[in-house]
């Protein structure tokens, strides 16, 4: 299937859900821009009279603009949170320096010569400042306000790496899903959502100018009010949008990989058809659980699909328990006590690292175990990524529990490490036992026989308070318990990244084959 | 005896560098005439001219205009009723000549209808027709540019106009023609005209009286003619025979 079709066929299917990104992505940037010219308007000004503020004023908006933008989404998540209101402040910090500098500027530069013939002739301060200053000073505004609107229409496009939604999501999900259609559907849609506005601000102002002529004094007011309709349009909608959001409703967020945005899904979904509670995706979000935890516990989140290991090492920063059901039980209880966060249940698969090897292989030689493979290991070239054969938890410890002894051991980048198995380069990998090219170049997963690696089975953690709020889902949620197993999960992996299905597509699916939806 | 329309009376200005700009300088204007003030550079000319209007603040000594005190003048108002003219015209590059020459009755409050009439007129007395009318000031040549600033100081039919330097940057034949032009608005209409101006050929020309300054202060204030047969000074006969 050629790229252009694929492209027609991601916007057909997903017409509904894109264009709810595009509406979340124009509101955002909306609500920035309106509130960029507000700020940025009056503090032009505002410089212009105050020579003192001016260079400590430029200078740090200056300073802001230059720190890169993904760094300042992750700067402000322990200061604000993530989400909507987050992306809006890094927005508003970054669009902020055009309008500033272009209205002082623009403002600045108007000949003395003019200001002077006007108040020589009686015009009053607001009068110098409304005829003379502003109009000639205007096209210098509107060119930094148009910079302002493409620029923050495109850094919007960031904004769901920090769970706020928008256009970004769509890139975000299509490059953790491996669906290059989706990229491109949402590249496009930002590139012209930028490109319309800036034609539409140069239609406008142009419109301006021609009704200036014919039209007389009228025209600053004229130009006034572009800005006002504008700023009431984001206005009604920011507050519509608000207005909407007073009934019953969760948030549900997931980390950024495909298998997340399908347990996401298959959370949301069930809780969707079987309450009347709304739920808000926050799928995808940037770092994992190194920023939804603190959202957790902030409350911005309700719940998210977790791993046992990861709870246990990353979180707690405990040292590893070997028997996957002790930990679980261990870490049950530390979450509560700790976080007044509580594990509902686990789902069933354990998505740790496992050895693969080609089922071909695996079926010669008879190897199911890691124990079994080590004995054989002699006649075998083995491929992992460099830190892999670094870390303590990775080859090291590995090889003191089975002693493997490979004919030749190939360092390899990660991405390239399925290629290289491919063309028999290397014949055993180290992989995560859920990655769905397992099922796409027909690997067999081994058995850790001995337990070396830490368990990583999938769970679902919700928040006390949530729970206490909406005690149904407690019920609801438990049916999910040990519903996927290793194998399903692989199936529902290789149908989202390798078939192009949906995530949601995908739940629905999986939900409705065990009668938990309709 | 004619009344002083403008009547400064022992005005001393200086900027904070120190040296006074103008030095105990009186100057009375009857009504009707055209002055014209000339002198070199930094004389102090044009600090003179933008005390009437109340652009600048004397620091000691007394001003009036039109039989009022300035301290008891609105500025804005006092502005308002005296015409004011600048090099290039001061024109808006952003406001149509129209827009331009109804500019002081707009901010004053005037009805749309009533500038638009008042500017036909003036338009048909410095005979710009209606495109020009409706053309930005980048669109004309300097002399009609300077044309429509000397419209525009009309405007609000002021009983005095200010001029600063207004032919400066014109060439000599648009200059000449200009020069007349003003001359005859002048006779026709009565009103009192303060020009400054460096060239001693416009400023003998126009002016029914001619200021003479130097370094702050006014070296001989009188008729043309009596200027030249009767120079006050060596330094006045100097300069007058450039």
């Amino acid at each position: 299937m050629s790229i252009l079709s694929e492209i027609i066929k991601t916007v057909q299917e997903r017409h509904e859900y894109l264009y709810e990104l595009l509406v979340q992505h124009i509101l955002l940037s909306l609500a920035a821009i309106v509130i960029i010219t507000a700020i940025g308007l009056v503090t032009g000004i505002g410089i212009l009279y105050n020579p003192k503020l001016r260079g400590p004023i430029l200078g740090t908006v200056n300073f802001l603009y230059t720190i890169p933008s993904i760094a300042m989404f992750g700067l402000f998540i322990p200061l604000i949170g993530i989400g909507y209101v987050n992306a809006l402040v890094v927005l508003i910090i970054y669009g902020l320096l055009p309008v500033i500098r272009n209205t002082y500027t623009g403002l600045n530069v108007v000949d003395p010569l003019l200001l002077d013939a006007a108040k020589g002739m009686g015009a009053t301060p607001w009068q110098v400042f409304s005829r003379v200053r502003w109009p000639l000073a205007f096209p210098t505004i509107v060119s930094g306000f148009r910079t302002m609107v493409v620029m923050t229409i495109a850094l919007a496009g960031l904004a769901s790496f920090i769970g706020a939604g928008g256009l970004g999501q769509a890139i975000y999900r299509g490059i953790n899903t491996n669906n290059s259609a989706l990229i491109l559907v949402g590249s496009i849609s930002v590139a012209l959502l930028a490109l319309l506005a800036d034609l539409a601000i140069g239609k406008i102002e142009k419109s301006l100018k021609k009704k200036s002529v014919t039209k007389g004094k009228s025209h600053v007011w004229l130009k006034y009010s572009g800005l006002f309709v504008i700023a009431a349009i984001a206005l009604f909608m920011l507050f519509t949008k608000t207005g909407k959001s007073t009934g019953k409703e969760i948030v549900v967020a997931t980390k950024p990989t495909a298998e997340q945005y399908i347990l996401g899904e298959i959370i949301s979904q069930l809780v969707e058809n079987n309450t009347d509670i709304q739920v808000i995706r926050k799928f995808g979000i940037g770092g994992g659980t190194s920023n939804i935890h603190p959202a957790m516990l902030k409350g911005e989140i309700d719940i998210y699909p977790e791993y046992t290991g990861t709870a246990w090492l990353f979180v707690l920063k405990e040292p590893q328990i070997i028997n996957p059901d002790s930990l679980y039980s261990a870490l049950t209880k530390a979450y509560a006590e700790q976080f007044n966060l509580n594990w509902i249940c686990r789902l069933g698969f354990n998505n740790t690292f496992t050895l693969a090897l080609p089922e071909t292989v695996a079926q010669e030689n008879s190897i199911h175990t890691f124990s079994e493979l080590a004995q054989k290991s002699n006649s075998f070239i083995f491929g992992a990524e460099f830190d892999f054969f670094e870390r303590e938890d990775g080859f090291a410890g590995l090889n003191r529990i089975y002693p493997f002894n490979f004919k030749n051991k190939v360092e390899l980048d990660i991405n390239l490490k399925f290629q290289a198995l491919e063309n028999n380069t290397v014949e055993v990998i180290n992989a995560f036992s859920t990655d769905s090219r397992i099922k796409q170049m027909n690997l067999r997963v081994l058995k850790d026989d001995k337990l070396f690696f830490p368990a990583y089975q999938a769970g679902i953690v919700i928040r006390n308070e949530t729970l206490q709020e909406f005690p149904e889902l407690n019920g609801i949620l438990k049916g999910l318990e040990g519903l996927i197993d290793d194998s399903t999960m692989l199936q529902l992996n290789y149908e989202v990244e390798i078939e192009k299905k949906s995530p949601d597509e995908v739940a629905q699916t999986l939900l409705k084959s065990h009668r938990l939806i309709k | 005896m004619k009344q002083n329309i403008i009547d400064i009376q022992n005005v001393t200005k200086s900027y904070e560098s120190g040296k006074p700009v103008l030095n105990t300088i009186s100057l009375a204007i009857t009504k009707g005439s055209f002055v014209t003030i000339i002198g070199p550079s930094g004389c102090g000319k044009t600090t003179l001219l933008r005390l009437i209007n109340g652009m600048e603040d004397a620091d000691s000594g007394q001003i009036k205009v039109l039989g009022k005190d300035l301290a008891d003048w609105d500025k804005i108002q006092l502005r308002r009723s005296i015409g004011y003219a600048i090099q290039q015209g001061g024109l808006f590059p952003h406001l149509t000549i129209k827009e331009n020459i109804g500019f002081v009755l707009s901010i004053s409050g005037n009805e749309a209808v009533s500038i638009d009439k008042r500017v036909n007129s003036l338009a048909e007395i410095m005979s710009f027709d209606n495109r020009q009318l409706l053309s930005y000031p980048a669109e004309l040549s300097g002399g009609q540019q300077q044309r429509a600033g000397v419209a525009r100081a009309l405007a609000a039919n002021p009983e005095i106009i200010l001029m600063d330097e207004p032919f400066g940057a014109l060439d000599n034949i648009t200059r000449r023609t200009l020069q007349k032009e003003l001359k005859e608005m002048h006779q026709k209409l009565g009103i009192t005209f303060v020009m400054v101006t460096h060239d001693l050929k416009e400023a003998f020309t126009l002016g029914t009286k001619v200021v003479i300054m130097n370094e702050g202060k006014i070296e001989q204030y009188d008729a043309p003619d009596n200027i030249r047969e009767k120079p006050t000074n060596e330094w006045v006969k100097e300069f007058t025979m450039e």
